[in-house]
């Protein structure tokens, strides 16, 4: 299907609690000026320790400023929602199952808690609120869920399957990823260098982002032209060295947007600050686009690494600057490892963007990327 | 577009009873061995054809409560000894199964994880499918969570895995694999054997365990 034939997909609302605050300003302002909101490591949403339920709180506080941008009074039978996570509420029992192990909580009180458990509770809660009958899913799919949300979003939109479609993405920082991936010696203690020569591993951050997607709309932000998956089938937690899967995701969304890489104005990476995961994703770029790549960035270093909810967070990012024309920088970069094939961009500036593209890798060696445009392009 | 099943299959718990684990899977889950088993056999009209692997399938693998019984473990672990084991959680996210899956039969196509429906796996697979993003979707469902289960005395859930193969008409006839059904033949839903209570279906692969069952009884 040619992209004049196809149904464009919109991004008509966007919405973001994150450690860089409340809101979709918040996240662009901070990370357009490389004000990074990480502390100790880590990227904590401010005041999450009050939130009850955090996970909740943050998809229910995000979801609301996308609604509202979007004008969107909420969702009806004929609309999508795609939630992604990787955690869920695990907030809402991990704790109490420690107490029930030690003998200090009685069966019944931790039985109401682990009610919380399947990844899907979190989005029946959501559609209880707004009283959504539509068809929604939740993608797991570790770090390229958000991506892969956001693709989904755009396909059942383009197909017709749904009239709109809210896609987003919820993470909260809990002691099984944050000790898990220590036990794999994957974080850094201190701000992620995303494709320096000297990057020591990636911070783990939470929040939520969501986007409302549809066929037409009076102001869009963007667009969502393209998109890509693939899967390494090499290691569960390791990329693909040559990044072979990476790679076909990428050129798949190419494809599916009618696109050449000549046509890509600038590229937003997964980006992690791993040893790993940044050299196989600069060899997939550099493969993808035979050594002609235009800038790419990482923002990582500003709000962290937000897992599930990554893709749809970055997404929100990238929507922005393509509304604004401004692409952004690498905070946390001194010197690029000469193993980077790539240009990376160090600081944010004017520019042409027409189409970006969006990168994701997940462990299990799941990729996903997007191509976002601008709404006219 | 016409989608053709080709292959399909359902395990439950008394199936590895007598089952050998091969050496590759010896640091598998129990979610990933179930899964593993039933993708073997729904894989097995295009096993032959599969070769080194391919990039045309796509897996999703759905399941409720994912690696819960890895993620407890790797929890107990660390609150008892703060001991945190590096296999333990690479094993306990929600995709570790897919992850599993896509390394044994080299399945490098598109890969989701999907953690509410069986029905809405299948909405899924032919959302890739009509999209043209692959030619063909294994479809799995699995749950284990029995042990935590028990611990909170929930006694009406099971554990198992069911698994549908779904081809494109024009990828099953380039590969010579015979259809088995025409999906959009297949019930929509697991109604009414849920009602009857029968024991096989008690977990959230309730659809795609209806299925394997009557394309078993149509064989």
């Amino acid at each position: 299907m040619s992209r004049s034939s196809a149904r464009r997909v919109f991004i008509s609302g966007t919405g973001a609690v994150s450690c860089l605050g409340e809101g979709v300003e918040a996240l662009w302002s901070r990370s357009e000026r490389g004000d990074s909101g990480l502390r100790g490591g880590l990227g904590a949403v401010p005041g999450a320790g009050a939130a009850g339920d955090p996970a909740l709180e943050f998809a229910r506080r995000s979801l609301n400023e996308a609604l509202r941008g979007a004008g969107w009074s909420g969702l009806g039978p004929h609309d999508g929602f795609i939630l992604a996570t990787t955690t869920g509420q695990i907030r809402q029992w991990d704790h109490s199952y420690y107490e029930l192990l030690r003998g200090r909580l009685p069966v019944s009180d931790f039985r109401r808690d682990f009610l919380n458990q399947p990844l899907g509770h979190v989005l029946d809660l959501l559609r209880a609120e707004l009283g959504h009958t539509g068809p929604s899913h939740v993608l797991s799919s570790a770090c390229s869920a958000g991506t892969q949300a956001v693709a989904l979003g755009a396909m059942w939109v383009q197909s017709g399957l749904v009239k709109r479609c809210l896609v987003g993405g919820v993470e909260v920082l809990c002691d099984l990823t944050l000790e898990g991936f220590r036990s794999l010696q994957l974080l850094s203690p201190e701000m992620s260098r995303p494709f320096d020569i000297a990057r020591r591993g990636i911070n783990l951050s939470e929040g939520a982002a969501f986007l409302c997607l549809e066929s037409s709309c009076a102001k869009p932000l963007a667009a969502v032209s393209g998109w890509g998956f693939s899967s390494d089938a090499h290691h569960m937690t390791g990329p693909q060295p040559e990044g072979d899967g990476s790679f076909r995701a990428l050129h798949q969304a190419l494809v599916t947007a009618s696109l050449a890489p000549s046509d890509i104005s600038w590229i937003h990476c997964h980006g992690t600050g791993s040893q790993q995961n940044d050299s196989t994703e600069s060899a997939a770029l550099n493969r993808l686009f035979e050594g002609r790549s235009p800038a790419a960035s990482s923002t990582k270093a500003i709000h962290g690494h937000a897992l599930g909810a990554s893709g749809a967070l970055e997404s929100v990012l990238v929507a922005e600057a393509l509304r604004r024309q401004i692409s952004l920088g690498t905070a946390g970069l001194e010197t690029v490892d000469p193993a980077i094939a790539i240009p990376i961009a160090r600081e944010a500036r004017s520019a042409s963007l027409a189409h970006v593209l969006k990168n994701t890798l997940g462990f299990g060696g799941n990729n996903a990327a997007l191509v976002l445009s601008r709404a006219d392009a | 577009m016409s989608l053709w099943v080709v292959g399909h299959s359902r395990v439950g718990p008394a199936d590895l009873a007598a089952f050998s684990l091969p050496p590759a899977w010896r640091k598998a889950t129990r979610n990933m061995v179930l899964a593993a088993v039933a993708a073997r056999t729904a894989l097995g009209p295009l096993g032959r054809v599969l070769g080194a692997g391919t990039d045309e399938l796509g897996l999703i693998v759905q399941t409720r409560s994912g690696e819960l019984e890895t993620s407890a473990e790797f929890l107990k672990n660390w609150t008892e000894s703060k001991l945190a084991r590096p296999l333990l959680f690479q094993n306990s996210l929600h995709n570790a199964t897919a992850g599993f899956l896509s390394i044994e039969f080299q399945l490098r196509g598109p890969a989701f994880t999907v953690s509410t429906s069986s029905e809405d796996a299948v909405v899924l697979a032919k959302s890739l499918l009509a999209g043209g993003i692959c030619r063909g979707c294994l479809i799995l469902s699995v749950e284990v969570h029995k042990r935590m289960a028990d611990l909170i005395h929930q006694t009406d859930v099971d554990e198992g895995a069911a698994a549908i193969l779904l081809l494109t008409e024009d990828f099953a006839r380039q590969n010579g694999v015979p259809r088995l059904a025409d999906l959009e033949d297949l019930p929509a839903s697991a109604e009414p054997l849920v009602s009857a209570g029968s024991p096989l279906v008690r977990f959230s692969g309730d659809l795609l365990s209806r299925w394997s069952l009557e394309l078993g009884a149509r064989a």
